[in-house]
C-alpha cells in the first residue's frame, strides 16, 4: 500500500479544486465525515468528497487519482445497506447529487437516458402522465438513485414479477480506470458482443464509474389487487407462497411479515395489521382486470384452504396504500424497539422457506437475541432483522455470529449471501460460503481487465487478507489496496 | 492445404481422457460448417474431463470449438484453423428441479426440447423457444443468446437465466450465480457468458427460472395493407394494458410460407383464462382476423421460428441478417431493407418479434456477386441506428471471407477484448469466428 503524505494530499485536494471548482471539492474533517456512512452499520472516512457535474468531471477526477494512486468510492444516496459507498481505505467519495439530470424521454423505444444522480421516483414521476414507470423498487426508493440502483443490482417487492435492476438497463456509459469513456449497450433489448451492460449491474463500483444509463420504462398495469392473508401458523402462510403459483400465478410482489414484525408494525402505523396472528402475507396481483379479478378469487381460496383465518383484499387504493405502508416502513417500526438492527439478505428456494424460519428461530435462542422476519416471500429473499445494541461489545459479536449462522443456512439449503444489498464489505468474508476459490479467481482476472490497480472501491465485494484489513483499521492511508490481486484467493 | 492436423499424440491423449467411445479422428466437417483441416472430436462426459481437455489445449495453443446440438456451428466468420471440437452432447442431465422453487438446472448438453418438455408436465414454462430446438441444446442456446418469439414477453435468456458452471480456457471450472432467482453475490460472470458464442469458456451447466404455463393460450392473426398499417397497430398495442406472450412479425412472403394469407401479418399470442382471451379478442377488434388454438396452434408457431432457417436450407445462396434494434427503429429498417433488395435485385423477407429482434431474409434472383450481397449489408447497416446491430447468420460459406458478417456494436470494442483476454489469454476459444 502506498504511503501517502499530508503534503501529496494537499496537492491533490488542489488539483482536483483546479479541475472541478471550489465548489465541488471537500476535505474539511467536519465535511468528509457526513460521508462516512451508508443506511447499514459500517462506517470510513474518506480523505476527499468530490462532486462532479459531468462525465468530464468524473474522467478529471479518475485520471488525478489514478496518477496519485488514491482510490475512488461512487456514492448515490448512501442508502445502501452493505457499506458500499464508504471509503475504506481513506480515499476519494465521488457523490452525484450534482449529476441528477434526466437527459431523454423517449417514449417511442420506452427509455429514458438518465445521469446516475437522478432518484428512482423522480424518474417515475417524470414519466407518470404518460402511463409509464421505472419497475425497480427498494424500499429506499424515494432517496435512492439509479447510479446507485445500477451499482447494487438492486431490487424491491415487485421483482417477483418485473426483475431486478439489470432486467431494466440496456446501456451504461461508463469512465474506466484509466479515464477513458465507454459505451455498453445502447437503447435496443440486446446488443451484440459481450453482454458487458449486464455483466456491470451488481458489480458494486468495483469496475468503473456509470455518467449516463439507458433504463426500460414500463407501462403501468391497467389493474392491481392486494390482498392480506392472516394465518395462525408460519408453516401454512409459508407452504401458501408456493401453492399459489401452482394455480398458475405470478403474483407482482408476494410479501411476509411474521407475528413479531405485525406487532411492531401496527404499533408504529396502524395499518390495520392483526395483533394476535402469527404471520400475514401481502399479496399484490397486477395486470389487465379480468385477470387481476380472477387471480384474487383463485389466491384468496388457495389462502382458505391453508388455514388462513381471514384473507381480505383492499377496497380502494387509500387501503392498499396502507397496507403497503405498513411493509414498506417496517424497519422503521423495529428501529423503534431497539437501539439498533443488523438485518439481513440471504436467499433461499421457495420450498425452504419453512425450515429456514425454524432454523432462524433456533439461531435467534442460541443467542439470545430477538429476531424478526418480514421478507420477500415470493423469490425467498429473507430480511431477518437481528436486534441488538450497538453499545454493548458482546451483543455486537453475538449479532455478527447469528448473521452469519443464518446466511450459512441459507447457502447450505441452496440459497445465497445477498439477494439485494450488495455484498460491499459487510458480507465480503462471507463470500466463500457461496463460491469457490476458482470462482472467486475468475471474477479477480475480470476485476483486474476493468481496473488493473483495483482504484475502485477497494477491499470490497471480495474476502481481503487479514494484514490488509488491519492496516485499514490502524491507520486511514490512501492508496490501492495491493491486496485485491490474488493473495486472499489461493490457485 | 493443412499444416496444422492435430497429431496423432494429442489425439492419443484426447482419446486417454474421454475413452476411445468418445473420440472421432480426422473430421472435416461440423453442423454444415467445413473445417478448414480435419480435427478431433470429441465428447467429454464430465466437467474434470473438459478440464483436462483444455489444460492440453491451452498448454499448446491448440484451438477448441465447443458445440452442442451443432444447429449454429455455421454462424460466424470461416476458422483458419481447428484442432479440437469438443462437444457437450454426453453432459445432458437435470442436476435438480423441484417444481415448487420455480427453477431447474441442467447440464449444458441436454436438448432444450427435452427441459421444456420436463417443465411442461408440471405445468410450468421455461420461455426458451429458439429455432431448431429439437436438437438445439441449452448450452448452445445461451452461447448463442438464441431466442424465439416468447423472448416479446420474457426477454432473452439472459432475463431468466440465474447461473452457470462453466470451465475456462486454462481449465478451470467455476460457478457463476446461484440456483435462486434472486441473487446479487459477486460479478454476473453469466451476462458475460450468454451470447459470447464460446469464445471466453465452455458452459457445463445452468439454472433457469421457471414461469407458471398459461391454462390456455389462443394466436391472434392480425393482417395488414402495408408495413406502416401494421407498425401503426402495433404501436397501439404497446400502449394499451395488454401484454400478449408474443407479437411476431411476418412479411407477406413469410406469412404465405407459414400458410397464413399473403399480408403484412402480426402474430399476437395470448394466455390466460376464457376472459382474458375475450378481452384481447374486443381489444385487437377486427385486425384480428382469425384465431388459432388448440393443435394447429403449436404448429403454426413451429413453422414460424424455423422460417429463416428453411429458406436458408432451401436456397443457400440466401442471406439472412439477424437484427436487433429499437422499437421505433422497426419501420425504417423494413421499408430500407425492401428498398435495398429491390434495387440490388433480391426478394424480401421479413420473421420475427416486432419490437425489434428480427430475421431479414434476402434472396437473390439471379446469381450474384459477392460485392452484392456486401452492398447490401452495408446498405442495411448505415441505415440503421448506431445502437442497432445486423448479423448475418446465414450466407453461403465461400461468401463469408466477402462479407462483414458481424458489423458493428455499440458495446466498447477494446473493453470486450480486455474481457477476452482475461479468460483465454491464448485466444484457443472458438478463434476468429467470433466479433473480436
Amino acid at each position: 500500500m502506498l504511503e501517502f503524505s499530508q503534503m501529496q494530499f494537499q496537492e491533490l485536494v488542489k488539483r482536483l479544486t483546479k479541475a472541478l471548482g471550489r465548489d465541488a471539492v471537500l476535505w474539511r474533517p467536519e465535511d468528509v465525515m457526513l460521508y462516512e456512512y451508508d443506511a447499514g452499520l459500517s462506517q470510513g472516512t474518506p480523505r476527499a468528497v468530490v462532486l462532479p457535474r459531468s462525465t468530464q468531471d468524473v474522467q478529471a477526477v479518475v485520471r488525478l487519482a489514478a496518477e496519485a494512486g488514491v482510490s475512488i468510492v461512487p456514492r448515490g444516496a448512501g442508502t445502501g445497506l452493505s457499506g458500499g459507498s464508504i471509503s475504506r481505505d481513506g480515499g476519494i467519495v465521488m457523490v452525484f447529487s450534482r449529476m441528477n439530470r434526466i437527459l431523454e424521454i423517449d417514449l417511442p423505444n420506452q427509455r429514458a437516458v438518465v445521469e446516475p444522480g437522478v432518484v428512482n421516483t423522480d424518474l417515475s414521476a417524470a414519466v407518470e402522465e404518460q402511463g409509464l414507470y421505472f419497475a425497480p423498487d427498494p424500499s429506499s426508493q424515494k432517496a435512492a438513485t439509479i447510479g446507485g440502483h445500477v451499482a447494487e443490482n438492486s431490487g424491491g417487492p415487485h421483482t417477483l414479477a418485473y426483475g431486478v435492476t439489470v432486467n431494466h438497463v440496456t446501456g451504461l456509459e461508463v469512465v474506466l480506470s484509466d479515464g477513458r469513456v465507454a459505451n455498453f449497450g445502447g437503447k435496443a433489448a440486446e446488443t451484440l458482443g459481450y453482454d458487458l451492460a449486464g455483466f456491470f449491474n451488481g458489480s458494486e463500483g468495483t469496475l468503473g464509474i456509470v455518467t449516463k444509463i439507458t433504463v426500460k420504462l414500463t407501462r403501468v398495469a391497467e389493474a392491481v389487487a392486494t390482498l392480506l392473508a392472516i394465518y395462525n401458523s408460519m408453516d401454512d402462510a409459508a407452504r401458501t407462497v408456493v401453492e399459489i403459483t401452482s394455480e398458475g400465478i405470478t403474483p407482482a410482489a408476494l410479501e411476509m411479515l411474521d407475528g413479531r414484525t405485525l406487532r411492531a408494525v401496527e404499533e408504529d402505523v396502524h395499518a390495520g395489521y392483526p395483533l394476535d396472528a402469527a404471520a400475514v402475507l401481502l399479496i399484490e396481483l397486477e395486470g389487465l382486470k379480468e385477470e387481476v379479478d380472477e387471480q384474487a378469487l383463485a389466491v384468496k381460496e388457495v389462502c382458505t384452504r391453508l388455514n388462513a383465518r381471514n384473507v381480505r383484499r383492499a377496497a380502494n387504493e387509500q387501503e392498499r396504500m396502507l397496507l403497503w405502508k405498513g411493509r414498506k416502513n417496517a424497519f422503521g417500526a423495529i428501529g423503534r424497539l431497539s437501539p439498533s438492527y443488523y438485518t439481513q439478505d440471504g436467499v433461499v428456494p421457495r420450498t425452504k422457506i419453512p425450515a429456514t424460519l425454524q432454523r432462524i428461530e433456533e439461531i435467534s435462542q442460541k443467542y439470545g437475541l430477538r429476531i424478526f422476519n418480514i421478507f420477500h416471500a415470493g423469490d425467498g429473499n429473507m430480511h431477518p432483522a437481528i436486534l441488538f445494541d450497538l453499545r454493548d461489545p458482546d451483543q455486537v459479536r453475538r449479532t455478527h455470529e447469528a448473521g452469519a449462522e443464518i446466511i450459512r443456512h441459507c447457502c447450505e439449503v441452496g440459497g445465497t449471501i445477498t439477494g439485494e444489498h450488495g455484498v460491499g464489505m459487510e458480507k465480503n468474508e462471507l463470500m466463500p460460503y457461496l463460491f469457490s476459490n476458482a470462482d472467486m479467481d475468475v471474477m479477480l482476472r475480470l476485476r483486474k481487465a476493468f481496473d488493473p490497480n483495483a482504484m475502485f472501491n477497494p477491499m470490497k465485494l471480495f474476502p481481503v487478507p487479514r494484514s490488509c484489513r488491519e492496516g485499514v483499521f490502524s491507520s486511514v492511508q490512501a492508496g490501492h489496496s495491493s491486496c485485491e490481486h490474488g493473495p486472499e484467493v489461493r490457485p | 492445404m493443412n499444416t496444422v492436423r492435430t497429431d496423432s499424440a494429442i489425439s492419443r491423449e484426447l482419446e486417454a481422457i474421454v475413452g476411445s467411445a468418445h473420440i472421432q479422428q480426422g473430421v472435416g466437417e461440423v453442423g454444415g460448417m467445413p473445417l478448414p483441416n480435419p480435427a478431433d472430436i470429441v465428447e467429454p462426459g464430465g466437467d474434470e474431463e473438459i478440464a483436462a481437455i483444455l489444460r492440453i489445449a491451452n498448454e499448446r495453443g491448440l484451438v477448441v470449438v465447443p458445440a452442442g446440438g451443432c444447429t449454429s456451428q455455421t454462424l460466424g466468420r470461416v476458422p483458419h484453423r481447428v484442432d479440437i471440437v469438443l462437444k457437450t452432447t454426453r453432459l445432458a442431465a437435470v442436476e435438480h428441479y423441484d417444481p415448487g422453487d420455480l427453477t431447474i438446472g441442467v447440464q449444458a448438453g441436454a436438448r432444450v426440447f427435452d427441459v421444456l418438455g420436463l417443465v411442461a408436465s408440471n405445468r410450468q414454462l421455461l420461455p426458451l423457444d429458439p429455432p431448431a430446438l429439437n436438437a438445439r441444446t441449452i448450452g448452445g442456446a445461451l452461447a448463442t443468446a438464441a431466442h424465439g418469439p416468447l423472448r416479446h414477453r420474457f426477454g432473452g435468456v439472459r432475463e431468466f437465466c440465474v447461473g452457470l458452471r462453466y470451465v475456462t480456457a486454462d481449465g478451470t471450472i467455476a460457478k457463476a450465480g446461484g440456483k435462486v432467482v434472486k441473487n446479487v453475490a459477486g460479478y454476473d460472470v453469466t451476462k458475460l457468458m450468454i451470447g459470447s458464442h464460446g469464445t471466453l469458456a465452455v458452459l457445463t451447466a445452468a439454472n433457469f427460472r421457471l414461469f407458471p404455463a398459461p391454462r390456455r393460450t389462443q394466436t391472434f392473426v392480425c393482417s395488414f395493407e402495408s408495413v406502416t398499417d401494421l407498425v401503426g397497430f402495433r404501436d397501439r398495442l404497446v400502449a394499451s394494458p395488454l401484454a400478449p406472450f408474443a407479437v411476431e412479425l411476418l412479411s407477406p412472403e413469410a406469412a404465405r410460407s407459414v400458410e397464413l394469407e399473403s399480408a403484412w401479418t402480426l402474430l399476437v399470442q395470448a394466455g390466460g383464462s376464457e376472459l382474458v382471451l375475450a378481452r384481447y379478442r374486443r381489444e385487437l377488434g377486427e385486425a384480428a382476423g382469425r384465431v388459432i388454438e388448440g393443435e394447429s396452434e403449436p404448429a403454426l408457431w413451429h413453422s414460424v421460428r424455423e422460417h429463416a432457417r428453411a429458406v436458408a436450407a432451401r436456397n443457400p445462396l440466401s442471406m439472412v441478417v439477424s437484427v436487433s434494434l429499437p422499437l421505433a427503429s422497426v419501420h425504417n429498417c423494413l421499408q430500407t431493407a425492401q428498398k435495398i433488395a429491390d434495387s440490388g435485385g433480391y426478394s424480401f423477407a421479413c420473421v420475427g418479434c416486432a419490437h425489434g429482434a428480427l430475421s431479414l431474409i434476402f434472396e437473390p434472383k439471379d446469381a450474384q456477386s459477392p460485392a452484392s450481397y456486401a452492398g447490401v449489408i452495408a446498405q442495411l447497416r448505415s441505415a440503421l441506428p448506431p445502437d442497432a446491430s445486423a448479423v448475418v447468420t446465414h450466407c453461403a460459406t465461400d461468401l463469408k471471407n466477402d462479407i462483414d458478417i458481424w458489423g458493428r456494436t455499440a458495446t466498447d470494442l477494446p473493453m470486450m477484448q480486455a474481457v477476452k483476454r482475461a479468460l483465454d489469454p491464448k485466444d484457443i476459444l472458438n478463434r476468429g469466428r467470433y466479433l473480436l
